[in-house]
């Protein structure tokens, strides 16, 4: 598999490479800067980018910006973020195109280097996967409204959607929480009923389903007549 | 010039006199109260314009009468008129203004702008007051012919009062920009406030100098110059509206000298007093001429001028020290100016505020630092090093030993994100103060909408003192207030930063208790920013933030 990475420190550069490496993957290019990353995605078509969100020149959103425009030309080319934060924006405008083939990570996630190859299969192959960090965001924002249609889910179904919404698959969240695949596909089914989402088999659109629902929040909605 | 009636009882004289001291003293009080030190939040002499707008109510209000009666004395009645003509009795006006000045310094505290209604208010219950003493006075007096009081014109009295106090009301609507106006910028001073009495000042020097301006014209006048003199008198009054806006100080300065002046002169003239009490006849009356005590009447009407003399001359004389004699001081260069010694003031505060929370600050990150990241970077240190030993002799033990040392950078990494999100959030340097602030909105508990419209970018060090202000109000609203909603407005406007933090929750926050919303007051002092907090028990509370930025 061919992959770009732009990361401006050159420790953590040269750790991603050889991590890479050994598992198999061929860097095409390695770059510290936003406009590098440009040439590189648009030079090499890679199947996936690993990219940091703040790059040189303004060492702001630089990366993610770089990453939006390739994606724009190249529609579909998967892109997978790197950061020390997590902010729901950055995940809302990495998701709108809903084309899938995206990731969103807290750079220490790299450290359990068996699921972040993982991820970087998921997403070369069109997935979605975002860091728990920004699920537990989402639903923490749209549980707000107390009395929406979260508040029906079980505490499993709701484990099962945190689960689906960081990207994992049906075998993925069997494994996690202990019980059959059978029992977490009847749960997915439930969950969908409940939020009113068309149901789905493909679990690249289920997570897609799933992440749009939670990010169309009330939380842009009118504060509720309380008094 | 009191609407004493010197042709009967001259009770109604000794209330006004009353009113008026127990004005001056609210007013003496209230200037005590506010020589305590002033915090920087606002400016202790700024006079709203919703100040102005009740003065010009009641002054409208108080010359309604006096338009009434030159109607009615070209009406072609007759009757007859008594007057002691230096102690001119139809100032009903200048009473009404003098009063209405010092109620309205009173009510001018500097913390807060006054509420909407408290002027107009002020005014009807101030014209009110004037009202009925005169017309009672002159209803008792049974010359209430001679001086125009029919059921008409005292329906049109009593309703132009609560029509005068709507059309105040009105005019106290905020502006546009949502800005309460002031009297010449922000650096009115605390004795620029005095200036509210120049009208009053104004209206009795001409009644004293024989311009007809603003009391009744005189019996048998042509409705045509008796309405003429009543535009002209209330164009006049305007035009020094207008002008102690512009120039609070000097109008300050002017009010004063007028008050010694006037008041002087009121009191020298009551020895003489005896001699000046006058009949006129106008029309032809169908009466006959009033049979007075001329000895009694005069006596009294001596003794209240005399009264109301030494009230006005009390009154300048306490205000020229803080008026005039400042001033002069100022111009000689004896003395600072009263604006720059508060500005230097203000920034001393400000600047010993800034420099002590930003080494607060740094004593926070440094003790973050040491207790958290850099503990567990030692830690990890010495479990690579036993580790390292390990390797070949025990490679299990070693191999726990390093995954403990990755667990534990993870840890360290966590703690240094929630660090630097403390001392400067990441979405703050990436995309600015809006965005930053939608992504807190995002981040928190409860539904909040967010309306923002700023420039792309402001200075950064404003940009996070904004930031921190509004989530230090927003984390009171999530924690004290059991807000269902939150919503957030950030409005740049002519080089101006308005942001507005409004919660449903139950209200109560007060910036003097706790130490919250203070540190946000002194965080935006630093750029010169204010802090207005309005949050009754019950809720909602609206916390509004005014930064000036370029």
């Amino acid at each position: 598999m061919r992959v770009v990475v732009a990361e401006d420190l050159f420790l953590l550069r040269e750790g991603l490479v050889r991590l890479l490496k050994a598992r198999g993957f061929e860097i095409v290019a390695a770059t510290d800067s936003a406009p590098g990353l440009l040439d590189a995605l648009l030079g090499f078509r890679p199947d996936l980018a690993i990219v940091d969100i703040r790059l040189p020149p303004t060492h702001t959103d630089d990366g993610l910006r770089a990453a939006l425009t390739a994606r724009e030309r190249i529609p579909g080319l998967p892109i997978l973020l790197l950061s020390q934060y997590v902010e729901q924006i950055y995940a809302q405008e990495l998701l709108a195109d809903r084309a899938g083939g995206v990731g969103y990570l807290l750079k220490h996630r790299v450290f359990s280097d068996d699921q972040f190859v993982d991820v970087i299969r998921t997403v070369a192959a069109g997935g979605t996967v975002m860091d728990p960090e920004v699920v537990t965001k989402l639903l923490g924002r749209r549980s707000r409204g107390a009395r929406g249609p979260l508040s029906r889910l079980t505490e499993r179904e709701r484990q099962v959607l945190e689960l689906m919404a960081e990207g994992r698959s049906n075998s993925a969240i069997a494994n996690r929480l202990f019980i059959s695949e059978k029992a977490v596909s009847k749960h997915s089914t439930s969950i969908f009923t409940k939020l009113e989402l068309a149901p789905s088999d493909d679990d690249n659109r289920r997570v897609l389903a799933v992440l749009t629902y939670l990010m169309s929040a009330p939380g842009e909605g009118r504060i509720p007549p309380s008094q | 010039m009191w609407p004493f009636p010197v042709d009967g009882a001259p009770w109604p004289g000794g209330v006004l006199v009353a009113l008026t001291a127990v004005c001056a003293v609210l007013a003496f009080r209230a200037e005590q109260a506010r020589d305590r030190p002033v915090r920087t939040g606002r400016p202790a002499g700024r006079i709203g314009w919703p100040v102005v707008a009740g003065l010009v109510g009641t002054a409208a209000y108080g010359s309604v009468p006096a338009l009434l009666l030159a109607l009615h004395n070209t009406a072609g009645t007759g009757g007859y008129i008594v007057t002691v003509p230096d102690l001119q009795p139809d100032g009903l006006l200048a009473a009404a203004l003098l009063m209405a000045g010092l109620l309205a310094t009173t009510l001018l505290p500097s913390a807060r702008v006054p509420g909407r209604w408290v002027l107009p208010l002020v005014a009807a219950v101030t014209g009110e007051l004037l009202e009925w003493t005169y017309w009672l006075t002159h209803a008792l007096t049974r010359s209430a012919v001679s001086y125009g009081l029919t059921p008409l014109n005292v329906l049109v009295g009593c309703v132009s009062i609560p029509v005068l106090a709507v059309l105040a009301g009105a005019a106290l609507r905020r502006p546009a920009n949502g800005r309460p106006g002031r009297l010449a910028g922000a650096d009115a001073l605390r004795s620029a406030r005095w200036a509210l009495l120049l009208p009053a000042v104004m209206v009795m020097t001409g009644d004293l100098l024989g311009l007809d301006l603003w009391r009744s014209a005189s019996p048998g006048t042509g409705i045509g110059p008796a309405v003429t003199s009543y535009l002209v008198g209330l164009a006049l009054l305007a035009a020094v509206v207008a002008g102690l806006v512009r120039w609070p100080r000097a109008a300050a300065d002017l009010a004063a000298l007028g008050l010694v002046g006037i008041g002087a002169y009121d009191v020298a003239q009551s020895g003489f007093g005896q001699h000046l009490l006058e009949v006129r006849k106008f029309g032809s009356p169908g009466m006959p001429a009033p049979s007075l005590d001329f000895e009694m009447v005069a006596h009294h009407a001596s003794v209240l001028g005399g009264i109301q003399g030494a009230v006005l001359l009390a009154l300048g004389l306490w205000l020229l020290p803080r008026t005039v004699l400042a001033d002069a001081g100022r111009l000689l260069g004896r003395g600072p100016d009263p604006a720059l010694a508060r500005r230097v003031r203000e920034l001393t505060e400000t600047r010993a505020d800034a420099v002590s929370s930003a080494a607060a600050e740094l004593r926070r990150i440094e003790r973050d630092l040491h207790d958290g990241a850099q503990g567990r970077l030692v830690t990890i240190g010495m479990n690579l090093r036993v580790a390292e030993e390990m390797i070949h002799s025990d490679p299990h033990e070693a191999a726990a030993l390093v995954v403990e040392a990755r667990v534990a950078s993870a840890a360290a990494l966590e703690e240094l994100r929630g660090l630097i999100r403390g001392m400067h959030p990441p979405m703050l340097a990436d995309r600015g103060l809006g965005e930053a602030v939608r992504a807190l909105a995002l981040d928190l508990p409860l539904p909040c909408e967010t309306e923002i419209d700023l420039p792309e970018r402001l200075a950064a060090p404003l940009e996070s003192a904004c930031y921190f202000a509004v989530a230090e109000v927003v984390t009171n609203a999530v924690r004290h207030a059991s807000a269902h909603g939150l919503q957030i407005r950030m409005v740049w406007t002519a080089g101006l930063l308005r942001i507005e933090v409004v919660d449903d929750g139950v209200g109560g926050a007060d910036p003097a208790r706790g130490t919250g919303l203070a540190g946000v007051e002194r965080r935006l002092a630093a750029f010169d920013g204010i802090l207005a907090v309005s949050s009754p028990p019950g809720g909602p509370t609206i916390v509004v933030m005014e930064v000036p930025c370029a």
